[in-house]
């Protein structure tokens, strides 16, 4: 086990947002069983202040997460130095069999969360709770990965030996190695430029186009676009963006990128790339609820059209970044290209 | 205006402190109707006038605000309504006695984002229709009763409201000062604003500008 004074902040963090998480998946268990929107009882009122609770919780706790996303990649810098082998994040979450899926699961909490709040906010505009049950149903599933989360950080740093030598990312991420980080590290560059440079043209024309006519196809087709873009753009991460941020062929770490040396650039792209993701998801996320009447309709719509519009300008923002450093990197370098 | 659909109020339901303070209560108020609500303590006057103005929730029934439903709001929709819809006089005035006559009356105007003139310029108006301009900026702890009342009538009508509520508004006042308040009411009711009072003194029900005159007993209403 090691334990450094970020090891420790990393658990008094996750016990703090468990012990509210916890708090909150007890109310949710008590509206999804006693909820009845036609009673005037007592009890009935405590519920609905409850239900104010727990999103309020709920919104704080997902700014502890996001804090402690950006904790735990500072905390598994700070480890990597301990640890035998390992140069950044990469070495440390290759140290254990719990890191990479730590890492997974913190990420699927974040983004469920986000996807719990827009849910709220659509409910707290709406004025006969209409999506309250649904609601604290799906906070029945996001507290439990919030536990599994703690579990899976406290398996992590307990386990973690500096005895046992890990890998550093240029052997994770080397280029014809093994592994699916290696894989990905080996994908042809100029194909994946091709790609993510002919991709986000089409998601924006859709955006624009198709999804602003507000059919369901239209935001279904921008959501799941969304989601394809956002794999496509990890693996140009991977793949491109990095090497040239590194301004070497041969490193396709994506984590070195949050590095002081590298102008902590990856901690612009990811929130861009994150941001846009997530708000490309709501459009497509939010038409599933149109059905339940029109006031949650109108609601809705006005949200969708607000989501819409910011992933765009996040997509292009995100897509800028990498394109500006590509750019200045062939300007210094007189077009001498990075891969040849 | 305002429509009670048989609207019942119990406290502590189902204990043995179980208070029943309004019960099958049915009423219509028109627009631009003044009613006036009499009868003893703990009749359940205020308790009707907090129904009305979405203060509380009802145990059970309906109440509607110019046909929309209230009685079911969650309570940040309950806290819209009041700013948009009501304004509210208590018996006890509920002034901040340490803030002046101005900063108590403009409070209601503070969560509508108006601007600093606004505020300013609604706030004048008000304390010169209750002829408080140049007590402006005592503070409220410094004035007779009739003047808090007085204050506690502006800051009720910060928000323009369409519904006026006013639960013994007279209870501090003497007869001359309780004829003022009515003559107030009344300039009111001509703008076209439903008033509703909960009042057990002769000075208010029996005065001219009242329309209808109502009996509570036991939580339970009859028209006189």
């Amino acid at each position: 086990m090691i334990l450094n004074p970020w090891v420790i902040a990393m658990y008094v963090s996750l016990l703090g947002m468990t012990a509210l998480y916890l708090y909150a998946w007890i109310i949710s268990l008590q509206i999804v069983k006693r909820w009845d929107a036609a009673s005037m009882e007592q009890g009935q009122l405590m519920l609905e202040r409850r239900s104010h609770l727990a999103a309020i919780i709920i919104q704080y706790g997902f700014w502890i997460q996001v804090m402690s996303l950006v904790l735990f990649y500072v905390t598994l810098e700070s480890v990597s130095e301990v640890i035998p082998g390992a140069m950044c994040a990469t070495g440390s979450l290759q140290a254990n069999s719990f890191g990479f899926p730590s890492l997974f699961v913190k990420i699927a909490a974040t983004i469920l969360c986000v996807l719990w709040l827009s849910l709220h906010h659509v409910d707290s505009r709406l004025e006969d709770y209409r999506l309250t049950p649904l609601k604290f149903r799906v906070l029945l599933f996001l507290a439990p990965l919030v536990v599994v989360d703690l579990a899976f950080q406290f398996f992590y740093f307990m386990e973690l030996d500096p005895e046992i030598i890990s890998s550093c990312c240029g052997v994770v991420f080397e280029i014809e190695g093994k592994g699916l980080g290696a894989s990905v590290a080996s994908l042809p560059p100029y194909p994946m430029m091709i790609a993510f440079y002919g991709a986000i043209p089409f998601l924006l024309l859709v955006g624009l186009v198709f999804a602003r006519e507000a059919t369901p196809w239209g935001y279904y087709t921008y959501s799941g676009l969304g989601v394809l873009f956002f794999l496509l753009s990890i693996l140009a991460i991977i793949s491109f963006i990095s090497p040239y941020v590194y301004e070497a062929p041969t490193l396709h770490c994506p984590f070195c990128l949050m590095r002081q040396d590298y102008g902590y650039i990856g901690y612009l792209l990811y929130l861009l790339l994150f941001g846009a993701f997530l708000l490309s998801l709501l459009p497509g996320l939010l038409e599933l609820l149109k059905g339940k009447g029109l006031a949650v309709h109108q609601v809705v719509r006005g949200l969708q059209r607000k989501a819409l519009n910011i992933s765009l300008v996040l997509w292009g923002l995100f897509v800028i970044v990498p394109t500006l450093i590509i750019v200045v990197y062939e300007m210094r370098s007189g077009a001498g290209h990075l891969f040849d | 205006m305002i429509r009670v659909m048989s609207v019942s109020k119990v406290y502590n339901k189902g204990e043995p402190n179980q208070v029943r303070a309004v019960w099958e209560v049915s009423l219509h108020v028109p627009q631009g109707e003044m009613a006036v609500v009499r009868g003893p303590s703990g009749s359940g006057k205020t308790t009707l006038l907090t129904l009305i103005g979405c203060f509380a929730r009802p145990s059970s029934g309906e109440i509607q605000v110019a046909g929309k439903p209230i009685s079911r709001l969650p309570e940040k929709f309950m806290t819209l309504h009041r700013r948009k819809h009501v304004g509210m006089m208590f018996q006890q005035f509920n002034l901040i006695q340490d803030l002046s006559v101005e900063k108590n009356v403009a409070i209601p105007l503070y969560p509508l984002q108006l601007s600093g003139r606004l505020i300013d310029e609604r706030v004048d108006a008000l304390l010169h229709m209750v002829r408080l301009d140049k007590r402006r900026a005592f503070p409220v702890k410094r004035l007779s009763g009739g003047e808090q009342q007085r204050v506690a009538i502006a800051r009720a009508l910060a928000n323009d409201p369409e519904i006026v509520l006013a639960d013994e508004p007279t209870a501090h006042l003497d007869t001359a000062l309780s004829q003022e308040l009515m003559t107030m009411l009344q300039a009111l009711k001509a703008e076209g604003r439903t008033i509703v009072i909960a009042s057990h003194d002769p000075v208010v029900y029996g005065h001219p500008s009242v329309d209808r005159v109502l009996t509570m007993k036991d939580g339970c209403l009859s028209e006189v």
